[in-house]
């Protein structure tokens, strides 16, 4: 699990890099914890479908490792399917700490609010 | 490949000289216990570890008679707190003084002194961590029955005054104890010259084991305490327990060996910590949480204000090093020493301890470096700001 973990952590192919991606046209969503720890995403889509997926994010190293993961599984799916995060089975996949699920949360925060821009721009 | 070690605060690994000398106590015949004196296993243990209390006395210059042992540095605070209140605080009034960057072991006797019905003062400490020797002579008065002060702290390695702290508290006839954990055998401590009453003293900082501890008691002054433990009345009916004969010998290898080793130690960590911040000057954001002349350069309190300490540690994998003190660090909550400094919250979680030993090679500290130099340029990239 560790080496899965170290893995997404290290994993820096979906990071957006404003100087590389500051052309494309991505709706964000952002969400942050008062302890400075943060996701933003950054989906380009097609019709419903995501066919690009970027992110930035600051926390410890699960937050880092699951937003990597997610990023990379949402790829080719519709917002619907991206929505149902339990879906992407993330908990037993990276083997998170109980004391760590609360990333989750995080996560899910910053897709709602990509949706809330995506449906406001409709 | 083993991990580098640079977490040195929070424990060291035992000196070779250390680990012969505890192999031959547990292999000859000093098995006995050192209270049965009535026959030669007993009396070869006891006399053990009345050499071993001269050795640890010599590094603080001390008397013998005036070193108990404990099972470490936390039950020696337990003890010179809860001990001083049992012999003479309990029937009084008044308040006690200590500081918001002290050791749980300290910070948590005296919570439960406050709710006994004594005022417990706690100092904040000046910016750069030091305890600030205007406030305290502000607020000792009267009523103050005892002082207690770290002399080096463990998470930042302030090094506090305790010469001058002593000079306030006796011109105040005040009880000062001093825990010392983290500077006994690394600076050098002259009890005689410090007005200090009570000290507590580890092994396992300085290359010795770990579970035995001391607690120095001035002879000749105000610290008298009484016993927590109740029992067979050992160490003078102070402290009560059946005596540890090969970790007091472990013990008193180490100081001994620290005394020896002290300023080649000392020369040795400043060199490893100018190649370490030498080595990190490209990271543009670091910041040293305290001044380099109130500090003990072993320990390194280095905030990266925009990240997370978590996550730097998970990444430098071959390194072992710690986001705060090894004794808060299972729990998520923020350091109460870094908090009680002015940090921000956000700070602390950026917030690293590097600590540096006897055997930390300057290889070792490259490496270190140049690990960190690279998680800092990986976690920049993906926060992406």
């Amino acid at each position: 699990m560790e080496n899965l973990l170290r893995q997404y952590f290290n994993d820096s192919k979906s990071v957006y890099i404003a100087a590389n991606h500051a052309g494309i046209n991505f709706h964000t969503g952002v969400a942050a914890q008062v302890n400075g720890s943060f996701v933003k995403l950054y989906l380009k889509l097609e019709e419903d479908r995501i066919i690009e997926a970027k992110y930035n994010v600051s926390g410890c190293p699960f937050m880092i490792a699951i937003t990597a993961f997610y990023v990379e599984k949402i790829k080719n799916k519709t917002l619907l399917e991206a929505a149902e995060i339990q879906d992407f089975n993330i908990e037993k996949t990276l083997e998170l700490p109980i004391n760590k699920k609360d990333r989750i949360f995080l996560l899910e925060d910053a897709l709602k609010n990509c949706i809330k821009q995506i449906n406001r721009g409709k | 490949m083993k991990s580098i070690y640079l977490d040195y605060a929070s424990s060291t690994p035992l000196a070779n000289e250390v680990v012969d000398e505890m192999v031959n106590a547990i292999s000859n015949n000093d098995f006995g216990n050192p209270s049965s004196t009535d026959h030669e296993y007993g009396k070869n243990a006891h006399q053990l570890i009345e050499d071993c209390r001269k050795n640890v006395a010599n590094l603080i210059h001390a008397d013998q008679r005036e070193i108990i042992w404990t099972s470490g540095a936390t039950e020696a605070n337990n003890l010179a707190i809860f001990g001083s209140y049992e012999f003479n605080l309990k029937n009084k009034s008044g308040n006690i003084i200590t500081s918001m960057t002290e050791h749980k072991s300290v910070i948590e006797p005296f919570k439960t002194l406050e709710k006994k019905g004594l005022r417990v003062l706690l100092l904040s400490p000046k910016k750069n961590g030091e305890i600030d020797l205007n406030k305290l002579k502000k607020i000792i008065n009267e009523d103050t029955l005892m002082v207690s002060l770290m002399h080096i702290n463990n998470e930042t390695g302030v090094l506090n005054d305790i010469e001058s702290i002593g000079k306030i508290c006796r011109k105040k006839n005040v009880i000062f104890h001093v825990d010392a954990a983290q500077s006994v055998g690394k600076v050098s401590i002259n009890v005689s010259n410090l007005k200090v009453d009570l000290m507590s003293l580890a092994s396992h900082k300085i290359y010795g084991p770990k579970g035995i501890g001391a607690l120095y008691i001035n002879g000749e002054t105000l610290g008298r305490i009484a016993p927590i433990l109740q029992g067979g009345g050992q160490e003078r009916g102070i402290r009560s327990g059946t005596l540890p004969t090969h970790q007091i010998v472990g013990m008193a290898a180490a100081f001994r060996l620290a005394k020896k080793h002290m300023n080649n130690d000392l020369n040795h960590i400043r060199e490893c910590r100018a190649l370490f911040l030498k080595s990190i000057a490209s990271i543009e954001d670091a910041v040293i949480n305290t001044d380099e002349v109130s500090t003990f350069p072993g320990i390194i309190s280095l905030c990266l204000p925009d990240l997370d300490a978590e996550s730097i540690i998970f990444g430098m994998k071959k390194i072992a090093l710690s986001k705060g003190s090894a004794c808060t660090s299972d729990s998520d909550e923020p350091s109460h020493v870094l908090k009680s400094m002015g940090l921000s919250q956000e700070e602390i979680r950026g917030t690293l301890r590097i600590s540096f030993g006897r055997y930390t090679t300057m290889n070792e500290v490259s490496i270190a470096a140049e690990s960190l130099t690279k998680i800092v340029t990986h976690l920049k990239l993906i926060k992406g700001r």
